[in-house]
């Protein structure tokens, strides 16, 4: 059961997480709570779809995708940052209306309620070249994926650079953590909040793109199953740090990997599906600044 | 993340104003898809009040947001945000409906409070995760809180397909026997889909007035959630008024659950309740956590939900429609600034300086 194949399920279940994760990442250090990601991924998976069906092309399908967590995004900030709302109120709200507005939007356009499974859609193609699935462990990881997949784990690790690295970085964290200081210095927090409000809908789009797009070709209604509220979590435990972001959603995928081979032996699948949940609240159980003191004293021992 | 959250309180033109403007966008939503607007919204309103049998479905969705409705206000009040409804619901309806199955032979006045306690008690055991995340771990109690939603769903899912499926299904639908006979609620009325369970929806939210209004402990509640800081001072236990806030928050959750199975269902089937919770949560936002406001909201959600039904049933738009325009005004309630952007505002002063005008003319006249 454990060969390395479920390296690249665990790496394919990780990026939709991780990309929206990661996107959230630069609201979270700008001290935006964004909490509309679920809705941002399952419209922007809808519009791509839309698009793809319509055109064919998953290029433009990819853009379509984008440019809906960047609508979604802009119509967040304006809401709360232009007309004073409280983000989590607007954030739960708009999670709601985006989900209402996809099943609303499949039955108007397609006539189909539940879910919208045509050949017309095309489907991000998945990179395969043989030399690559040679590679022993490698070639597990990687090879058969799609290219959202490479770009999202070098956006993560791009991301560590940007905050830690560079003045944009540096801004961002100033926003989040002391707004009022960062006014004073001159950094323009309103503009900042606003490119990461951009980066983090952009990047909710683009997972949406994966999970309708990256393997199934599909959508159905709610398929982002509370992906984006996993995604949540995931910031929520990382602290802000894009490297344990990583660490993180891996191991989310990991349990969502697990949980789909899991069902092929004659397991109740009910209890399957709910292992990628349960991970999340046991993973809310663990404590990490705990932990590290705890190492941090067995070093200085 | 910042996951603090205190409500503020919500006055009515802007609850008004933003009822107004969700359901223009809707208007415009539906227009832009060819269909007749005023067709659609007529057939909303003729579902939600056209007949005294319309405004009796109307009750009838509105009854189990007056639980959850007032579970969600009540954890709001105590400066806890409840995400977790929808699961404390399934879990303690469930446990509730598994009681109804398996005593058939209890009589309905002891059957009927049994499956409440039960519904109640588990529905705040699984409000007690979160909270415990809150208050021990120092965390938020938000994302546990959402997670154990699916968590609930699943679990539940699986109980019912493994060990209480009702005969004849082959798990293609996933359902338990019907509840014992004398725990069934009739209609009040026969042909009516309204029956006792509003009473108890009322004397739910009855119970939350005198709460927050008349008790020394929902001071302590409101006192936390407004300033913990100022509480800590005043002597309350914060950390307790947090807990017990979740805890009653997961029972209202549940007992709301148990209510639904035993006046509407009679059953418990996975999927029941899809939107009760999410629904709660907006009832409380719009009515601002106070019990009027909320059980107008409820009254308005219900009717809302009624009405969208009816345009499902009529008309070729889908109900999530209802869903969009729910999203809208709660979005707009918060977002109070959005009439000074749009010119609302000033056509309300306006129209309010004409009445004053008129009122003053009047009186000088008399």
């Amino acid at each position: 059961m454990l060969d390395f194949g479920i390296l690249g399920v665990t790496m394919r279940m990780a990026t939709p997480i991780l990309l929206a994760g990661t996107g959230t990442l630069y609201n979270d250090r700008a001290g935006v709570t964004n909490i509309t990601l679920e809705g941002s991924m399952l419209l922007g998976g809808f519009f791509a779809v839309a698009c793809s069906f319509f055109t064919g092309s998953w290029g433009l399908a990819v853009l379509a995708g984008i440019a809906t967590g960047v609508a979604v995004s802009l119509v967040f900030y304006f809401l709360t940052s232009v007309c004073g709302g409280d983000e989590l109120v607007v954030g739960f709200s708009m999670n709601i209306l985006l989900d209402g507005l996809s099943i609303f939007l499949l039955k108007q356009i397609f006539h189909q309620s539940g879910s919208l499974v045509d050949e017309r859609i095309a489907g991000v193609p998945q990179i395969s070249s043989g030399m690559l699935g040679r590679i022993p462990i490698l070639g597990d990881l990687l090879d058969g994926q799609t290219w959202i997949v490479y770009f999202t784990f070098a956006f993560a690790l791009l991301t560590w650079v940007v905050l830690y690295r560079t003045p944009f970085g540096l801004k961002v964290l100033a926003c989040g953590e002391n707004p009022q200081a960062a006014v004073t210095v001159g950094v323009g927090v309103l503009k900042i909040r606003f490119l990461c409000n951009l980066i983090g809908g952009a990047a909710c789009g683009l997972a949406g793109v994966q999970i309708s797009l990256g393997f199934l070709s599909l959508f159905t209604q709610g398929m982002t199953v509370g992906r984006g509220f996993i995604a949540l979590g995931a910031v929520v435990f990382s602290k802000g740090n894009p490297l344990r972001l990583i660490a993180v959603t891996l191991f989310f995928g990991f349990a969502e990997a697990m949980s789909n081979r899991v069902q092929l032996m004659q397991l109740p699948s009910e209890l399957v599906l709910m292992l990628p949940y349960l991970a999340v609240v046991i993973l809310t159980f663990v404590r990490f600044d705990r932990l590290r003191k705890r190492t941090q004293k067995q070093e200085a021992c | 993340m910042n996951f603090e959250f205190r409500q503020k309180p919500i006055n009515l033109r802007t609850a008004l104003a933003a009822i107004f403007i969700g359901t223009l966008i809707g208007f415009i939503m539906v227009a832009l898809f060819g269909y007749n607007p005023v067709e659609v919204f007529a057939t909303l309103l003729k579902g939600a009040f056209g007949s005294t049998k319309n405004i009796a479905t109307s009750l009838r969705w509105a009854t189990p947001l007056m639980f959850t409705g007032v579970a969600a206000a009540l954890s709001f009040r105590g400066g806890m945000f409840n995400f977790g409804i929808d699961g404390q619901l399934y879990f303690g309806s469930l446990a509730a409906t598994i009681v109804g199955v398996t005593l058939t032979g209890v009589p309905g006045v002891i059957l009927i409070p049994m499956m409440m306690l039960t519904s109640m008690a588990c529905g705040a055991a699984w409000a007690f995760v979160p909270a415990f995340v809150r208050v021990k771990l120092n965390g938020s109690e938000i994302v546990p809180a959402l997670m154990m939603n699916y968590v609930a769903i699943h679990l539940t899912d699986y109980v019912v397909h493994y060990h209480f499926l009702a005969s004849g299904t082959n798990g293609d639908s996933l359902k338990t026997e019907r509840i014992a006979e004398q725990a069934q609620f009739s209609p009040l009325i026969s042909g009516y889909q309204l029956t006792g369970a509003i009473f108890i929806g009322l004397f739910v939210v009855l119970a939350f007035w005198w709460l927050m209004k008349k008790s020394k402990l929902g001071y302590g509640i409101s006192m936390s959630g407004m300033n913990p800081t100022f509480a800590r001072y005043g002597g309350i236990q914060v950390d307790r008024m947090r807990i017990l806030v979740m805890l009653l928050s997961g029972a209202l959750a549940g007992l709301g659950g148990a209510v639904e199975i035993m006046s509407m269902r009679w059953r418990f089937e996975s999927g029941f309740a899809p939107s009760f919770g999410n629904d709660g949560i907006l009832t409380a936002l719009l009515g601002s956590s106070t019990p009027l406001g909320t059980l107008i909201g409820a009254m308005f959600m219900g009717a809302l939900k009624a009405g969208s039904l009816a345009v499902e049933r009529y008309t070729d738009v889908s109900r999530s429609l209802a869903t969009v325009i729910q999203g809208l005004i709660i979005c707009f309630v918060s977002a109070r600034l959005i009439s000074r952007y749009i010119g609302f505002d000033k056509i309300a002063e306006k129209l309010s300086a004409v009445f004053r005008f008129n009122r003053k003319a009047g009186e000088k006249d008399a």
